[in-house]
This record gives C-alpha cells, structure tokens and sequence, in this order.
C-alpha cells in the first residue's frame, strides 16, 4: 500500500513537471520564483507592460526568478520552453482564451 | 515682408513634412490601406495614439489578417464610443499574442472583455449617474466577472443594493456597493463559486451590513483564506451572520463550521515559500458552490 501510494506521488510529481511558485516582496518589487527544474527556458508576462515576455533568470538547477514592480495589482503567466504555463496561485481570473491567469495582489 | 511670408511658409512646410503623419511612418510597410485609414479614425475618435499604433503593428507582425486586424480595431472604436475603457480590451490583444493564440480567438476574446466591461458599466449606472463612479465600480464588477462570477448573481446583488439604497443616502449607497463589489471580486479571486459569492455578500447587505462591515468581512475573508478553504469559510461566515454575530469576529472557531483543507497547489505567500504547485494549463473543476443552506 505505501509502495503504490508513493508511487502514485511520484507519478504525480512528474505530471506537474515538480512546480512550485512562490514570491517575496523586497521594497517597492516582488522577485517571484518559478521551480521548473526540467525547463530550458523561462519567460514572464504581466498586464504591468502588455505582456511583453521577459526572460527569468536562473538561480540554481531548479530555480527561475523574475522581478517586477510590486506597487499595483498584476495578471501574469509564463511561457515554459514556448508553451503557456500556469502555476499554482492563491488569486486567478478567466483569460478568455480557455485557461486562467494568475494575480498578484500587493499586500496579500 | 514677402521675404518674410516666404520663409514662414517654408519653415511650416518643413515642420509638416518633419512631423508627418504617426500612422504612416509606423504602418506603412505592414498594413493596408484600409487598416491605416482605421488606425486614424481611432486616434481621431480620442483613442491613445501610441496605444493604437502598438496593437496595430503587433497584430500585423502577428500575422492578423486585415479582416481580423480590422475586427479588432472596430471592438476598440465600439467600446470607446460607449464610453467603455480601452485598455482592457487592447490588454487582451496583447495577452492573446504572447500566448500565440490565433487571431480569431483574439478577436473573440476582445469582443468577450467588451461586452462584460459594457455589462459591469449597466449594472453600476443602476446604482448611479456620476461617471467617474460608474467607471471605478464598474472596472470592479468586470474584474469580478473576468474571475468568475456570472450575470445573473451580479444582477442578483445589484437588485440587493437597489433595495438598501432606499434607507441609505447616496453617499452611504456608493461607500456600500463599492466595498460590496470588491469584496464579490476578491472571493470570486479565491475560486469561491458564483452562487456561493452571491449568497454571503446578499446576506450580508440583507443583514444591514455597512460599507465598513462588508470591508472588514473582505479582509477577514482574505486573510484567513491562508488557511481554510473558501467554501468552507464561506460556510462559517454565512452561519455566523445567520447567527448575528458581528463581522470582526466572522470566521472565529465559535462561529462553527468546519474549517476545510487548502485547495490543490497551495499558493506562495510574500513571507516564504509556500506548498507544491499545481499543474499549468486550463483551469480544474472549481470548488463550487452547495456550502450555502
């Protein structure tokens, strides 16, 4: 039973590709951080500019962050090896296209 | 003094010429006429010309087709007549391009974010004339909408406040549906479902509650979110003002109702890291509603 329940964890595991995000707030900006350990490549996109993707910046083999002005409330995603990639968020709306967007809400 | 006519003629010639026309310079090797003759009548009509130039320009470097291209810029023209913003709509071209969806699916989308921007604005003139409060409650109720909520239950609180506004002044009723709304936005936010939103914020204005107690049940709401699921929070808020208790204490373990486990992915939070992250793509099933009796 323990064998097939962590089985199932692992399978789990590599189905999400092992996401996790999360962010701090330093000062006026908010450095979010994506692990996508099997990424090549990383980019952010928010309502703050248009969309415009912005490449993250490796920390370590599994880390990618990205920092943006944390004054005002932002939709975002990112594009993870160019396919759209939504994390796990507290805050989500529609984006009209079939998925959702997650939102950073400052102070929350 | 003809001397002087000359040179004056000649200096706004040549300032003509140096300023030229925006759309042209911008457009001329992408677009078609008819495309550029539309990029002019926006920016005549009052749109931001910088605005409609870019999502001119990355439609066309999108491979838009002109019909498509022109689609789009007719959404934006409806929407600034009917007095709607803009930007949502040019934001969501925007957002559909670097998602690489196609154009028509662009199209769609901004004429979907139109049509609930122009819904959001009739329900907020229900409750008042002033356009700079129609425009900030109804940025608040699209945003509302866009996370979730359907018309009917946004109908179904402005009908709420309709009936409260006849023992409140009319400053009272602004303060009231402001707070009201972006407290249905911010839970629709957490995933809490349409019919469940609808049922906590109605009892709560059936339940006299002012616009400072509807904040205060907000914020409540949102920070203990961190920890319980929002149906069942929103179970326990229902229970406890049923029950009369007060929105400082909305929430507390005395005001019953269980506190459920946190959703699949939980979120990161500000302070540190937060649980493993869900999977990416088109959202799961939702918590839905049925915690309401």
């Amino acid at each position: 039973m323990k064998k097939y329940f962590l089985l199932s964890i692992l399978a789990f595991s590599v189905f999400t590709g092992c996401a996790h995000h999360y962010y701090r707030v330093k000062g006026g900006a908010v450095d979010l951080y994506l692990k996508r350990p099997d990424a090549i490549s990383v980019a952010f996109a928010s309502s703050l500019d248009g969309y415009q993707l912005h490449r993250a910046e490796k920390r370590d083999s599994s880390t990618w962050k990205v920092t943006v002005p944390a004054y005002r409330e932002f939709t975002y995603f990112y594009i993870v090896d160019g396919a759209l990639f939504l994390p796990s968020c507290k805050f989500k709306e529609k984006d009209d296209f079939g998925a959702t967007n997650c939102i950073y809400i400052p102070g929350l | 003094m003809k001397k002087i006519c000359l040179m004056v003629c000649a200096v706004l010639f040549c300032a003509s010429l140096a300023f030229g026309d925006e759309v042209e310079e911008s457009l001329s090797t992408l677009a078609t006429e008819q495309v550029k003759v539309n990029t002019r009548a926006m920016i005549n009509a009052g749109i931001n010309s910088d605005g409609a130039i870019k999502m001119t320009r990355l439609m066309l470097e999108n491979r838009f087709s002109e019909e498509h291209a022109l689609r789009a810029q007719q959404i934006i023209m409806n929407a600034h007549q009917q007095g709607l913003p803009v930007e949502p709509i040019m934001g969501k071209a925007h957002e559909g391009m670097a998602k690489q969806i196609q154009a028509k699916n662009i199209v769609r989308a901004m004429e979907q974010v139109r049509s609930r921007y122009a819904f959001a604005h009739e329900q907020a003139r229900a409750l008042t004339h002033e356009r700079s409060e129609i425009r900030t409650m109804g940025n608040t109720i699209a945003k509302g909408l866009a996370a979730g909520m359907n018309q009917e239950d946004i109908r179904g609180i402005t009908i709420s406040l309709q009936e409260r506004a006849r023992q409140m002044t009319r400053a009272q009723t602004m303060e009231l549906a402001q707070e009201s709304f972006k407290a249905t936005r911010d839970m629709a936010r957490l995933g809490l479902s349409s019919k469940d939103t609808t049922d906590l914020v109605c009892l709560a204005l059936q339940n006299s509650y002012t616009a400072r107690k509807m904040e205060n049940m907000r914020n409540s709401f949102m920070t203990q979110s961190r920890s319980s699921h929002p149906t069942h929070l929103a179970n326990s808020y229902f229970n406890a003002i049923k029950g009369g208790k007060s929105a400082d204490s909305l929430g507390s373990s005395s005001s019953g109702g269980p506190s459920g486990p946190e959703g699949p992915g939980g979120p990161g939070g500000p302070e540190g890291p937060g649980g493993p992250g869900g999977p990416g793509g088109p959202e799961g099933p939702g918590s839905g509603g049925g915690g309401m009796k």
